[in-house]
């Protein structure tokens, strides 16, 4: 056996007895009955009073809230797109067919894809207001 | 488990455990009379003073048995406790900094009881305990797991929840520095 297996040997030897006085000493009957009556102690206390969040009445009224708050956002949602396209029809009411034809030359223009359909001047010259107003509103979706 | 066949033979630590868990106060008795003096033993090998082993004892149990039900039998019964019983030293420390008390590493070098215990218990053993206090936390936990508790690897690294090339990592630091310190 080395000198270094020895040191390991010894080393464990002395490991082994820490903390025997203090194992000695203690009362093993006396520590479960300690342990046992604070158990006991602190167990119906936890039961008579819970967290008032954590009360059943208390979450539902929680989960109503959360639902009614949800059910609002989404009702704005879907309303706020018909809004705006009512104020812009009621815009368009107000341009004679000369303005409305500007719009969409205008809108021509912008439109710069290739793919895209591009009315020219010479058709749109021949829309009545009520299909170039109906042309604007398709364009707007 | 049934009353009466659980004071007739001799169970494992898990039936103990389930017998507490169904209301039977015998069940949480017998463990703390099967692992209580190995855990005196840990903790005051740990560096608890001794005035306070029976306190921290105590709290170590009513920590596992709060929280007995995130015991999945990863480890042993008792290596579990015995990794409880390092955080209760743990939080032991830090309420004696707060209090500006002495700071336990000092505590665990100037060791309690009466100078005639203390020459009984021989010069190596008090060097080696004062060897321990100059370890970090995870290297003397460690050290006493497998030197004092004869614990596997395996075990030992279920219990501080790391790996086991870690602990043994952490045992032969540990084992170093102590062979340096004791000569």
């Amino acid at each position: 056996m080395t000198e270094d297996h020895l040191q390991d040997a010894k080393l464990r030897r002395f490991a082994e007895r820490l903390g025997q006085r203090a194992a000695d000493r203690l009362d093993v009957e006396r520590t479960a009955d300690a342990v046992l009556q604070r158990l006991r102690n602190e167990t119906p206390r936890k039961r008579t009073v819970p967290h008032w969040w954590s009360q059943p009445s208390w979450l539902r009224v929680a989960a109503a809230v959360a639902l009614m708050t949800g059910a609002g956002l989404v009702w704005r949602l879907q309303t706020a797109s018909p809004h705006a396209a009512h104020y812009v029809a009621d815009d368009l009411r107000d341009l004679t067919t000369d303005q409305l034809r500007e719009v969409l030359g205008t809108l021509d223009q912008t439109l710069a894809e290739p793919s895209a359909i591009e009315p020219s001047e010479d058709d749109l010259n021949g829309l009545t207001t009520e299909q170039l107003e109906r042309l604007l509103q398709s364009l707007e979706g | 488990m049934p009353p009466a066949e659980l004071a007739a033979r001799p169970t494992d630590d898990v039936d103990l455990i389930a017998a507490w868990q169904a209301g039977d106060e015998r069940g949480a008795s017998e463990l703390v009379a099967r692992h209580a003096k190995a855990l005196a033993r840990f903790l005051s090998g740990a560096g608890a003073p001794e005035a306070d082993v029976d306190d921290l004892v105590q709290e170590t149990f009513i920590r596992a048995f709060r929280a007995i039900g995130g015991f999945r039998g990863q480890c042993q019964f008792r290596t579990w406790l015995l990794a409880i019983g390092g955080n209760a030293l743990k939080d032991l420390g830090r309420r004696m900094a707060r209090r500006r008390v002495v700071p336990l590493d000092e505590r665990i070098a100037a060791r309690d009881g009466d100078p005639q215990q203390r020459a009984e218990a021989g010069e190596a053993e008090e060097r080696l305990q004062q060897g321990l206090g100059r370890l970090p936390r995870m290297q003397r936990e460690v050290f006493l797991l497998r030197a004092q508790q004869g614990l596997e690897y395996e075990e030992i690294a279920a219990a501080l929840e790391t790996s086991t090339g870690a602990a043994r990592v952490h045992y032969h630091h540990a084992v170093k520095r102590l062979k340096e310190w004791l000569q």
